[in-house]
Protein backbone atom coordinates (compact mmCIF):
# COMPACT_ATOMS: atom_id res chain seq x y z
CA UNK A 1 0.00 0.00 0.00
CA UNK A 2 3.19 2.83 0.33
CA UNK A 3 4.39 1.65 -2.47
CA UNK A 4 0.74 2.83 -4.26
CA UNK A 5 0.38 5.75 -2.29
CA UNK A 6 3.93 6.80 -2.93
CA UNK A 7 3.48 6.46 -7.01
CA UNK A 8 -0.07 8.24 -6.49
CA UNK A 9 2.05 11.25 -5.04
CA UNK A 10 4.55 11.68 -7.68
CA UNK A 11 0.65 13.34 -9.67
CA UNK A 12 0.88 15.92 -6.38
CA UNK A 13 2.59 18.66 -4.78
CA UNK A 14 4.91 20.98 -6.11
CA UNK A 15 6.60 18.88 -8.31
CA UNK A 16 3.48 16.65 -9.21
CA UNK A 17 2.20 15.70 -12.39
CA UNK A 18 -1.22 17.61 -11.80
CA UNK A 19 -0.25 20.18 -9.56
CA UNK A 20 2.69 21.65 -10.46
CA UNK A 21 2.09 23.40 -13.74
CA UNK A 22 -1.15 24.71 -11.54
CA UNK A 23 1.22 26.37 -9.13
CA UNK A 24 3.34 27.96 -11.67
CA UNK A 25 -0.48 29.36 -13.63
CA UNK A 26 -1.20 30.93 -9.85
CA UNK A 27 1.92 32.52 -9.28
CA UNK A 28 1.93 34.02 -12.96
CA UNK A 29 -2.33 35.58 -12.29
CA UNK A 30 -0.74 36.51 -9.06
CA UNK A 31 1.81 39.05 -10.12
CA UNK A 32 -1.03 40.03 -12.76
CA UNK A 33 -3.46 41.04 -10.22
CA UNK A 34 -0.80 42.97 -8.13
CA UNK A 35 -1.50 46.48 -9.89
CA UNK A 36 -1.35 48.26 -7.08
CA UNK A 37 0.18 47.60 -3.76
CA UNK A 38 -2.98 49.45 -1.80
CA UNK A 39 -5.73 47.97 -3.64
CA UNK A 40 -6.65 44.25 -3.90
CA UNK A 41 -7.99 42.99 -6.98
CA UNK A 42 -11.22 40.39 -7.88
CA UNK A 43 -11.22 38.07 -10.13
CA UNK A 44 -14.58 36.86 -11.51
CA UNK A 45 -14.24 33.68 -13.36
CA UNK A 46 -17.68 33.61 -15.49
CA UNK A 47 -19.25 36.41 -13.23
CA UNK A 48 -21.13 35.48 -9.82
CA UNK A 49 -23.79 33.27 -10.42
CA UNK A 50 -24.48 29.45 -9.05
CA UNK A 51 -25.97 28.32 -12.50
CA UNK A 52 -24.91 25.79 -14.76
CA UNK A 53 -22.98 26.71 -17.53
CA UNK A 54 -22.56 25.16 -21.35
CA UNK A 55 -18.86 25.53 -21.07
CA UNK A 56 -16.07 25.08 -18.28
CA UNK A 57 -14.36 28.24 -18.40
CA UNK A 58 -16.68 29.36 -15.10
CA UNK A 59 -15.64 29.51 -11.47
CA UNK A 60 -19.32 28.71 -11.26
CA UNK A 61 -19.11 24.87 -9.25
CA UNK A 62 -16.72 26.60 -6.63
CA UNK A 63 -19.57 29.35 -5.77
CA UNK A 64 -22.34 26.21 -5.92
CA UNK A 65 -20.08 24.66 -3.52
CA UNK A 66 -19.61 27.78 -1.16
CA UNK A 67 -23.65 28.42 -1.83
CA UNK A 68 -24.51 25.16 -0.57
CA UNK A 69 -21.83 25.21 2.42
CA UNK A 70 -23.43 28.55 3.53
CA UNK A 71 -26.57 26.88 3.60
CA UNK A 72 -25.88 23.95 5.53
CA UNK A 73 -23.70 25.72 8.01
CA UNK A 74 -26.56 28.42 8.39
CA UNK A 75 -24.20 31.71 7.70
CA UNK B 1 37.06 -2.18 -9.37
CA UNK B 2 38.40 -4.31 -6.95
CA UNK B 3 36.06 -6.20 -5.09
CA UNK B 4 35.78 -4.91 -0.95
CA UNK B 5 37.47 -1.70 -2.01
CA UNK B 6 37.09 1.59 -4.14
CA UNK B 7 40.61 2.14 -6.18
CA UNK B 8 41.85 5.69 -7.10
CA UNK B 9 40.79 5.02 -10.99
CA UNK B 10 37.20 4.06 -9.44
CA UNK B 11 37.00 7.61 -7.72
CA UNK B 12 37.64 9.10 -10.38
CA UNK B 13 35.41 7.48 -12.37
CA UNK B 14 32.28 8.00 -10.37
CA UNK B 15 33.53 11.43 -9.74
CA UNK B 16 32.71 11.66 -13.36
CA UNK B 17 29.84 9.61 -13.57
CA UNK B 18 28.64 12.86 -11.34
CA UNK B 19 30.23 15.20 -13.17
CA UNK B 20 28.01 14.22 -16.75
CA UNK B 21 24.75 13.67 -14.98
CA UNK B 22 24.91 17.12 -13.96
CA UNK B 23 25.76 18.46 -17.38
CA UNK B 24 23.61 16.19 -18.60
CA UNK B 25 20.59 17.86 -16.58
CA UNK B 26 21.98 21.74 -16.51
CA UNK B 27 22.32 21.94 -20.46
CA UNK B 28 18.51 20.01 -20.00
CA UNK B 29 19.93 16.76 -22.37
CA UNK B 30 17.38 14.39 -20.77
CA UNK B 31 17.99 11.24 -22.58
CA UNK B 32 21.77 11.66 -21.80
CA UNK B 33 20.65 12.13 -18.07
CA UNK B 34 18.34 8.87 -18.76
CA UNK B 35 21.50 6.55 -19.81
CA UNK B 36 23.25 6.96 -16.41
CA UNK B 37 20.53 4.82 -14.84
CA UNK B 38 20.41 0.97 -15.16
CA UNK B 39 17.12 -0.43 -16.17
CA UNK B 40 15.98 -1.33 -12.53
CA UNK B 41 17.03 1.94 -10.84
CA UNK B 42 15.33 4.13 -8.11
CA UNK B 43 14.98 7.69 -7.44
CA UNK B 44 13.76 9.51 -4.86
CA UNK B 45 13.53 13.55 -3.79
CA UNK B 46 12.59 13.54 0.09
CA UNK B 47 12.52 16.19 2.60
CA UNK B 48 14.80 15.87 5.44
CA UNK B 49 12.10 16.26 7.66
CA UNK B 50 10.21 13.12 6.36
CA UNK B 51 13.20 11.33 5.84
CA UNK B 52 14.68 11.92 9.50
CA UNK B 53 11.68 10.97 10.68
CA UNK B 54 11.14 7.75 8.34
CA UNK B 55 8.72 8.73 6.90
CA UNK B 56 8.29 7.71 3.17
CA UNK B 57 6.64 10.50 1.51
CA UNK B 58 8.78 12.15 -1.21
CA UNK B 59 8.42 14.85 -4.02
CA UNK B 60 9.43 12.50 -6.02
CA UNK B 61 9.38 9.03 -6.51
CA UNK B 62 10.22 6.75 -9.50
CA UNK B 63 11.06 2.79 -8.98
CA UNK B 64 12.13 2.09 -12.73
CA UNK B 65 14.08 3.38 -15.38
CA UNK B 66 10.47 3.86 -17.41
CA UNK B 67 9.25 5.99 -14.72
CA UNK B 68 12.10 8.48 -15.23
CA UNK B 69 11.36 8.44 -19.45
CA UNK B 70 7.75 9.78 -17.75
CA UNK B 71 8.70 12.42 -16.11
CA UNK B 72 11.02 13.78 -19.22
CA UNK B 73 7.99 13.35 -21.49
CA UNK B 74 5.97 15.66 -18.73
CA UNK B 75 8.95 17.94 -18.98
CA UNK B 76 8.71 18.48 -22.59
CA UNK B 77 5.02 17.90 -23.12
CA UNK B 78 2.84 17.96 -20.56
CA UNK B 79 4.19 20.34 -17.80
CA UNK B 80 3.51 24.08 -18.16
CA UNK B 81 5.77 26.17 -16.41
CA UNK B 82 7.93 29.29 -16.17
CA UNK B 83 11.26 27.64 -17.51
CA UNK B 84 14.35 28.37 -15.80
CA UNK B 85 18.07 27.43 -16.00
CA UNK B 86 19.68 24.28 -12.90
CA UNK B 87 23.12 24.72 -12.03
CA UNK B 88 24.09 22.05 -10.11
CA UNK B 89 27.32 21.24 -7.61
CA UNK B 90 27.69 18.00 -5.78
CA UNK B 91 30.73 17.38 -3.70
CA UNK B 92 32.27 16.19 -0.15
CA UNK B 93 31.84 12.62 -1.87
CA UNK B 94 32.10 9.87 0.48
CA UNK B 95 32.30 6.40 -1.00
CA UNK B 96 31.75 3.16 1.04
CA UNK B 97 31.91 -0.19 -0.96
CA UNK B 98 29.43 -2.74 -0.17
CA UNK B 99 27.58 -6.06 -1.97
CA UNK B 100 27.57 -5.20 -5.21
CA UNK B 101 26.86 -1.55 -4.71
CA UNK B 102 29.42 1.18 -4.15
CA UNK B 103 27.49 3.70 -1.82
CA UNK B 104 27.88 7.28 -2.43
CA UNK B 105 27.01 10.47 -0.16
CA UNK B 106 27.91 13.68 -0.79
CA UNK B 107 26.24 17.33 -0.12
CA UNK B 108 24.49 19.00 -3.36
CA UNK B 109 23.78 22.83 -4.10
CA UNK B 110 20.83 23.29 -7.06
CA UNK B 111 20.87 26.72 -7.99
CA UNK B 112 17.84 28.25 -9.88
CA UNK B 113 18.46 31.21 -12.58
CA UNK B 114 14.73 32.41 -14.13
CA UNK B 115 14.73 34.76 -17.07
CA UNK B 116 15.35 38.55 -15.86
CA UNK B 117 16.12 37.37 -12.14
CA UNK B 118 19.16 36.94 -9.56
CA UNK B 119 20.26 33.53 -9.59
CA UNK B 120 18.88 32.09 -5.95
CA UNK B 121 19.75 29.38 -3.83
CA UNK B 122 16.85 26.57 -5.20
CA UNK B 123 17.02 22.95 -3.25
CA UNK B 124 20.14 21.91 -1.40
CA UNK B 125 20.75 18.69 0.91
CA UNK B 126 22.88 15.21 1.12
CA UNK B 127 22.44 12.42 -1.43
CA UNK B 128 22.57 8.82 -0.68
CA UNK B 129 23.07 6.79 -4.05
CA UNK B 130 23.83 3.62 -4.80
CA UNK B 131 25.96 3.17 -8.41
CA UNK B 132 26.66 0.11 -9.68
CA UNK B 133 29.60 -1.49 -12.13
CA UNK B 134 28.12 -2.44 -16.04
CA UNK B 135 30.08 -2.72 -19.57
CA UNK B 136 29.65 0.83 -20.13
CA UNK B 137 31.25 2.09 -16.62
CA UNK B 138 29.41 3.26 -14.06
CA UNK B 139 25.77 4.45 -13.59
CA UNK B 140 23.11 4.85 -11.47
CA UNK B 141 21.16 2.08 -9.33
CA UNK B 142 19.63 4.16 -6.89
CA UNK B 143 19.55 8.33 -6.26
CA UNK B 144 18.43 9.44 -3.06
CA UNK B 145 18.04 13.23 -2.47
CA UNK B 146 17.40 14.38 0.84
CA UNK B 147 16.80 18.14 0.81
CA UNK B 148 17.36 20.33 4.07
CA UNK B 149 13.92 23.01 3.19
CA UNK B 150 10.86 22.25 3.87
CA UNK B 151 9.76 24.46 1.41
CA UNK B 152 9.95 24.30 -2.34
CA UNK B 153 9.57 28.06 -4.29
CA UNK B 154 6.41 27.51 -6.03
CA UNK B 155 7.28 24.30 -8.24
CA UNK B 156 9.90 21.60 -8.98
CA UNK B 157 10.08 20.84 -12.39
CA UNK B 158 13.09 19.28 -13.55
CA UNK B 159 15.08 16.43 -11.36
CA UNK B 160 17.43 17.26 -9.27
Amino acid sequence: MTRRRLRQANLFGPAGYVSADDGEVIEFSQRGFRQHEGLATVVELDGRETGGAGHTVTETLIRSMYRYYREVMDV
Amino acid sequence: MIAGRITIEDRLAIEDLYARYVAALDERRYDDWLDLFIDECRYRLVSRENDERGLALSLLAFESKGMLQARIYGIRETLFHEPYYQRHLIVNFILTPGDGAIAVQANYLVIRTKSGQLSEVYNTGRCRDRIVATPDGFRFEERVCVFDSELIPNSLIYPI
